[in-house]
């Protein structure tokens, strides 16, 4: 396509597909009506299916691509290099490239996963479900988070609904509600769950070789559970 | 000139890779013994799954190469294995966290082994999904059409997998 900018009419709350092979993946979502590119030359075809699903793929595969399009779009991502962000507010998000970094500013529900990149995420409305191997994982806010990484450190700063985690080796911090339930599982990393001021927990904290600490009252608030094999634990109020 | 090869012998059927999340770790800090009886746990528990028909194909380090004829045994089959892993590792110390990949196509028989493109595409699908999912392809999902009707699909969107020339559909079963 030329170097002109395209504009694609679209539905409210559309789903739109990109697929890249390399190159910097930016999707803004704002208050507009269409679907546009700046630059069309990034793009190799655009094709709209009878769901009315917009599906784009780059030029040979490979080509920084920046996309506006309107808030509350569902947006799915594939690409192998290349980081990938997407700011503005989003409906449903699904991310999957093997060495790019993942930016997410905000969306109803998250599905990002990268082999070897770093996943941050600002905001979620409902379920963000992360997972990379070796990256970070970042969690500002989400109603309920399920991440799994295998040498990455994991966060999750608040989380108002059920948090759950598997790491092999990475370390994990989480701020969790106190009315709903934490998981995690780990081999070795070490382990923080920080809970508000007055919440009671349930703490199941199993750890071979490591020390296990709750410095909360115990009660039924919530339930805390964490095992891991030489990390150590501590459930702190916070 | 030699004379012309047969063509291979084929399958159809469906191809599934399990793999053990942080299996590397594990054997680093438990050693050489608690990592075999981790392979042979799960070794046990696939076995004991496996519907007629079906079988390992074989061992690839911490992970299997199984081979199903149908592929609702083939999900059905991996999404129970799941539950039984979450049940043993939840219970015990065991690490079973193992990723599941699915793809319905043709392979080559060569020997006891299976191979061809599909069964490459089945070994990366395994690659995108996380500890305790089963991830499939959209022709295994054409190949169950409507006869799950308990599971649900989750379309991940447009996955780019090396030395795969073009984006695969892949789906999150869950029930």
């Amino acid at each position: 396509m030329s170097k002109e900018p395209v504009s694609v009419a679209v539905d409210a709350s559309p789903r739109i597909s990109i697929a890249s092979r390399s190159g910097r993946i930016a999707v803004v979502a704002e208050e507009r009506a269409d679907l546009f590119i700046p630059d069309g030359s990034a793009v190799d075809e655009i094709v709209r299916d009878e769901a009315g699903q917009v599906s784009i793929s780059t030029r040979h595969g490979s080509a920084n691509l920046e996309l506006r399009c309107p808030r509350g779009s569902n947006v799915r991502v594939g690409t192998i290099s290349g980081r990938v962000e997407l700011r503005g507010s989003f409906g449903e998000v699904h991310v999957t490239t093997v060495t790019g970094n993942i930016d997410l500013d905000e969306a109803g529900a998250i599905d990002a996963r990268t082999v070897s990149g770093d996943i941050s995420v600002a905001r979620c409305g409902h379920r963000c479900r992360i997972s990379t191997k070796s990256g970070k994982a970042e969690i500002r806010q989400a109603e309920s988070a399920e991440v799994a990484t295998v040498s990455g450190k994991v966060s999750v700063d608040a989380s108002s609904g059920a948090v759950n985690v598997k790491t092999a080796s990475g370390k994990v911090e989480i701020g969790a509600s106190g009315q709903n339930n934490v998981a995690v599982q780990t081999l070795s990393g070490s382990v923080t769950v920080k809970v508000p001021r007055g919440t009671r927990p349930a703490a199941l904290l199993r750890s071979l070789s490591g020390k296990p600490r709750c410095d909360c009252e115990e009660g039924n608030d919530c339930r805390v559970a964490v095992s891991t094999m030489s990390g150590n634990i501590e459930v702190v109020p916070g | 000139m030699g004379a012309v090869a047969a063509p291979p012998d084929t399958l159809v059927g469906a191809v599934v890779f399990t793999d053990i999340v942080g299996f590397t770790e594990y054997t680093a800090l438990q050693g050489d013994s608690d990592a075999l009886a981790l392979l042979g746990r799960q070794e046990q528990i696939v076995s004991e799954a496996l519907p007629p028909g079906s079988r390992i194909v074989k061992e690839l380090g911490d992970g299997l190469l199984l081979w199903f004829p149908d592929a609702c045994d083939a999900v059905d089959t991996s999404l129970g294995l799941q539950e039984r892993f979450e049940r043993e590792s939840t219970e015990s110390m065991l690490p079973l966290w193992v990723r599941i990949g699915v793809h319905w196509g043709r392979q080559a028989r060569r020997r006891d082994d299976i191979v061809g493109h599909d069964v490459n595409v089945a070994s990366r699908i395994v690659d995108v999904a996380g500890p305790g999912e089963v991830v499939l392809s959209e022709a295994t999902l054409t190949a169950v059409g409507s006869k799950l009707p308990t599971v649900t699909f989750e379309e991940l969107g447009p996955v780019i997998m090396k030395g795969i020339p073009a984006p695969i559909r892949l789906y999150r079963a869950s029930r």
